[in-house]
């Protein structure tokens, strides 16, 4: 019997992968029936608890306008005007989702597979 | 490929204190704490001109990941170097190096990669021989560092989104709400490079402190 490691932070998405994967290769089905299950339950769950968290798994639309802007940083006649100018461009890109949290944190937070819950 | 790495959330002035060497000495610092297994890859990291000091550039530390392996861009003031800031991208080289070593190519997701970081600063601390009061204000510091300091520049980088205009005037205010109570200067918000190149990069910080400690 193989065995599918299971880490509490796994994201609902990759249990719909494993769960997904079983269900095609029939050479496990016997095999893999209760772990199906329990994967089937956590999934449910999991979507249950993260319905906003799965939707982030793009790439933001404005990422290369937004690190072009910060780029000036480096710009040696930088001041305050190219500051400020930097960072309204920086918020005006980067979207709000419904909770009110902006689409850069919010890809931040997926990446590093970090709950919303948690990070509340 | 390239993976960023930073150490440099522009610390409130009371929260670091320094504990500066020459290169060559804080490199036998961090190799003295380390196993023979990554003594042997900092050593060829060191001699394979991987490791680079740099003056008045204003990219920060830096810990970058080329073809070559982990690559190291230090902040240095004649010579001489942070100590912790030179564990802190040397524990995201090593944690880089041993990947490799097991043939996972693929780098850490952001708040792990400062997790192993972070681990080797206090790693360092742990291990290396000096009065012990002196380690255990620079820990304190750490901790007051990655974690309160961290939060409130989260605090202030999402309070950019709720802005009416955005003007000097109005973020030294919202500058001087969030960080006030760690003494910092009016116009700090200035100085913080992440806030311009690496949307919010600086919450994984405390996220990565939570994570050390929890291991």
């Amino acid at each position: 019997m193989f065995m599918v490691p299971i880490r509490c932070n796994i994201r609902s998405k990759q249990l719909q992968s494993i769960s997904s994967l079983l269900q095609l290769d029939g050479r496990f089905s016997e095999q893999a029936k209760q772990l199906h299950d329990v994967l089937h339950e956590q999934y449910a769950a999991l979507t249950l608890k993260e319905p906003s968290n799965t939707s982030v798994d793009r790439v933001h639309p404005n990422a290369q306008a937004i690190a072009a802007s910060g780029r000036r940083w480096l710009d040696k006649h930088l001041d305050d005007t190219m500051r400020c100018d930097m960072l309204a461009q920086r918020v005006a890109l980067d979207p709000l989702d419904q909770q009110g949290i902006p689409l850069t944190l919010r890809i931040r937070l997926f990446d590093s597979g970090i709950s919303p819950l948690h990070y509340a | 490929m390239i993976q960023q790495a930073t150490l440099n959330g522009g610390a409130g002035p009371r929260l670091n204190k320094p504990w500066r060497l020459p290169i060559a000495e804080a490199i036998v610092v961090v190799q003295n704490t380390l196993t023979l297994m990554s003594q042997k890859r900092l050593h060829g990291l060191i001699h394979q001109g991987r490791l680079r000091l740099t003056s008045g550039l204003g990219i920060g530390n830096v810990c970058v990941i080329s073809s070559a392996g982990a690559f190291i861009a230090l902040e240095a003031e004649q010579g001489v170097v942070d100590v912790l800031a030179l564990s802190h991208e040397v524990g995201h080289a090593l944690a880089v190096e041993q990947q490799w070593h097991q043939g996972n190519y693929w780098p850490d997701e952001v708040v792990k990669s400062e997790a192993a970081a972070i681990a080797m600063e206090f790693h360092v601390l742990e291990k290396s021989f000096s009065p012990e009061h002196y380690h255990h204000d620079l820990k304190q510091g750490r901790h007051l560092f990655y974690g309160p300091w961290h939060l409130a520049l989260h605090r202030f980088e999402l309070g950019l989104y709720s802005m009416a205009n955005i003007s000097p005037k109005t973020l030294d205010h919202l500058w001087q709400e969030c960080t006030g109570a760690f003494g910092t200067a009016m116009d700090g918000w200035k100085y913080i490079q992440h806030f311009y190149t690496s949307p919010f990069y600086l919450i994984c910080y405390p996220l990565a402190l939570e994570k050390v400690f929890e291991l």
